[in-house]
């Protein structure tokens, strides 16, 4: 626990900071300061892991390994990444007069108890668990919306039934695997005590309730059939929080998923389980793809377009291969990072040139060539061109689908990219609508040092993730990737 | 569910007696097309669950249940339908259901007949044939579609409150023992709690703009 405490409470700690001392202190300076305590921790964590592989802590209730590791990191990335944007909003250092002090407490006070919350699903060794800690999230990131008129007001009720319906049928995934695992004597209940007696957990008990936690956690994640929650959401929010619900909640959320996979799997149920889940992927891609063609609203692109990415992520993970595991897991990583810059950067150009859409806030670049370069950056991430990371594991899982000893398999992989090239096209599109032309606004867009700094360092990791990765985090992904495929 | 061998026969009737009586309650809820009804039903519902937590109290000697039951009957017998009553008076169209109302839920008891007669019928003796599971998964399907296809919010949150019950019915008969999954489940009541603030935060600025000098 020694690892993981500094890690789930410097969070907590920053919020009752923030809370307790916001009316002296400045509330975005405080939560900087908790989001980078957490990222150094989640950092710090990793390296642990990958040294000296993982390990149980508070009672078996959470286990510290290599798949939540890399999740945290990138989790606190986002966080940190949209702390520093929202720190960045006061640009002569003072808060800001046009936000009342106390709104300000609180928005930075839920966003770390977010955090938190997302950080607990990850390490999350039990499903209920990790669906109660989601359940939070929903209800903390509900507690950001409900102003800004009637259609904010109805988005508030969508991450609350959603979460709501998401969690319910977890926990009844929860109760079934309780009830396998106790049939077959089992030590506890927590997933490694159900891995530690997996070839005799009643098969049909097990197979319901992957299906019901990738129905009631894929909800939570923005995989289909409960996924056009998200990008509804997203219009109605700030950037950073549009950023952390697409990109750091997601990816909590597919956590405990995987760790549902990998039991079904060490049950001898490994092909149904690739199936089901490869199955979902494709159908999130199916699904989300023509919402990328038609779409016209900023938000909403980057929103589906993340739903579509999510979706080639447990597909190639479902894929059965080491090789797409491994790029599944790379692709989830680095697309979550370049989701995050497009969306702090676009919420930036949105703010100066007043447009939501594309077509309206055309000629970002010409208007503001840094910021329109750094948002047009993104987007190139985001359909995976080179010489981003994206285009790496994107070849990656393809080469591992077709690589499949499975027809199947290869069959779907062709699915796959024929809707991954018409997912580039549509975003393609949009984009270069968004990008270039004539500027809306001759007004020079401001765009502050630190904001620079973060969403730079966002695009630097996705472009230098292409070039290579470093060692630590390629042994790391290779764990995770192992511990996902048993 | 888990019983004893030797103590299982009178409660576990209890616990079948129970789970029916939650049954019929989840058939009438998900066919309610008003607000009033949906609320008087779910109050039924939860009123059955209390028993089955009553009886499973009594088959598995679980004493932690009985915190269980006291929550099931503060929370779910008083005050979500409490809640759900204010959020309907609240809600401008309460007591009208939207077209697609009728055909949701039609399709709910569809779904919860069917699945629940074919979980009765299994002939299989583990999971899929244990007559509280069945039900309790049956209750949460047609809970969700009761919260997918119905147009009023106050029905929808009865959905999502019908779907928490069962998942709580689901847990008392899969894993009575489990204290953490238990109580968990019952923090599902949260988010139909905390749904009421929409419209009260609509309803504020709607009265903003009635008084505002413009309007």
């Amino acid at each position: 626990m020694a690892w993981l405490a500094p890690l789930l409470l410097a969070p907590l700690l920053a919020a009752i900071a923030v809370l307790a001392l916001g009316r002296t202190a400045w509330p975005a300076r405080l939560a900087l300061l908790g989001s980078g305590g957490t990222l150094a921790a989640a950092i710090a964590l990793a390296a642990r892991v990958e040294r000296g592989g993982a390990f149980p802590a508070a009672d078996g209730r959470l286990r510290a390994d290599a798949l939540g590791a890399v999740i945290a990191v990138l989790i606190a990335l986002v966080a940190f990444a949209g702390a520093i944007e929202r720190d960045a909003e006061r640009p002569d250092g003072a808060p800001r007069k046009d936000v009342a002090p106390g709104s300000a407490r609180r928005r930075e006070a839920l966003e770390l108890a977010l955090l938190a919350c997302l950080l607990a699903a990850s390490f999350a060794d039990s499903i209920a668990l990790a669906a109660l800690a989601l359940l939070g999230a929903m209800l903390l990131a509900a507690g950001r919306l409900g102003s800004g008129g009637p259609a904010a007001t109805a988005a508030t009720a969508r991450p609350l039934l959603v979460g709501g319906a998401g969690a319910t049928l977890a926990l009844f995934a929860a109760a079934l695997l309780a009830h396998a695992g106790n049939a077959a004597g089992a030590p506890d209940t927590n997933i490694s005590g159900l891995l530690a007696v997996a070839p005799r957990l009643d098969a049909s008990a097990i197979r319901a309730a992957f299906a019901l936690a990738l129905v009631g956690l894929g909800a939570l994640a923005g995989l289909v059939p409960l996924a056009a929650w998200l990008p509804e959401t997203s219009v109605h929010v700030d950037s950073t929080l549009a950023a952390t619900l697409s990109a750091g909640a997601a990816a909590a959320a597919f956590v405990p998923i995987l760790r549902v996979h990998a039991l079904v799997a060490a049950s001898g149920c490994a092909a149904w389980a690739d199936g089901a889940l490869a199955l979902a992927g494709l159908l999130a891609m199916l699904v989300a793809t023509p919402r990328i063609l038609v779409q016209d609203d900023a938000r909403r692109l980057l929103a589906w377009s993340g739903i579509a990415q999510l979706g080639f992520a447990a597909f190639s993970l479902g894929l059965g291969t080491p090789l797409a595991a491994f790029a599944g897991l790379l692709h989830l990583l680095l697309q979550s990072l370049a989701r995050t810059a497009a969306f702090l950067a676009g919420g930036r150009l949105q703010a100066g040139i007043d447009a939501a859409r594309p077509g309206h806030a055309g000629g970002a670049l010409a208007g503001s060539p840094a910021l329109g370069g750094a948002f047009a950056g993104a987007l190139v991430a985001l359909a995976g061109l080179p010489p981003a990371g994206t285009f790496v594991s994107q070849w990656l899982a393809l080469a591992g689908g077709f690589a499949s000893p499975l027809p199947l398999a290869r069959g779907a992989t062709v699915a796959a990219l024929v809707l991954l090239v018409a997912g580039f096209a549509g975003l393609s599109f949009h984009g270069v609508r968004a990008v270039l032309g004539s500027p809306r606004t001759t007004a020079r867009l401001a765009w502050p040092l630190r904001s620079r700094v973060a969403i730079g360092a966002l695009l630097a990791l996705v472009l230098l993730a292409g070039a290579g990765l470093p060692a630590a985090l390629s042994t790391l992904i290779e764990q995770a990737a192992r511990g996902v495929q048993p | 569910m888990n019983a004893p061998q030797g103590s299982a026969s009178l409660s576990d009737a209890a616990f079948g007696a129970t789970a029916g009586a939650f049954l019929v309650a989840t058939l009438f809820a998900s066919a309610q097309r008003h607000a009033a009804g949906a609320i008087r039903t779910c109050r039924l519902q939860a009123l059955a669950l209390a028993a089955a937590a009553l009886a499973a109290m009594a088959t598995v000697r679980t004493w932690p249940l009985a915190l269980v039951v006291l929550l099931v009957v503060a929370g779910k017998v008083v005050l979500v339908p409490a809640l759900l009553a204010r959020h309907a008076a609240r809600t401008p169209t309460s007591g009208h259901d939207a077209p697609s109302g009728v055909a949701g839920g039609a399709l709910a008891a569809a779904a919860l007949a069917g699945v629940a007669l074919l979980a009765l019928v299994s002939p299989q003796a583990g999971v899929a044939g244990a007559p509280g599971a069945a039900i309790a998964l049956a209750s949460v399907l047609a809970g969700l579609l009761v919260l997918a296809l119905r147009g009023e919010e106050t029905l929808r949150l009865a959905g999502l409150g019908l779907a928490s019950n069962g998942a709580l019915l689901g847990a008392l008969a899969l894993a009575p023992h489990e204290t953490f999954l238990l109580v968990g489940t019952l923090l599902l009541d949260v988010p139909i709690a905390l749904a009421g603030r929409g419209p009260r935060v609509a309803g504020r600025e709607r009265a903003a703009d009635v008084s505002s000098p413009g309007a």
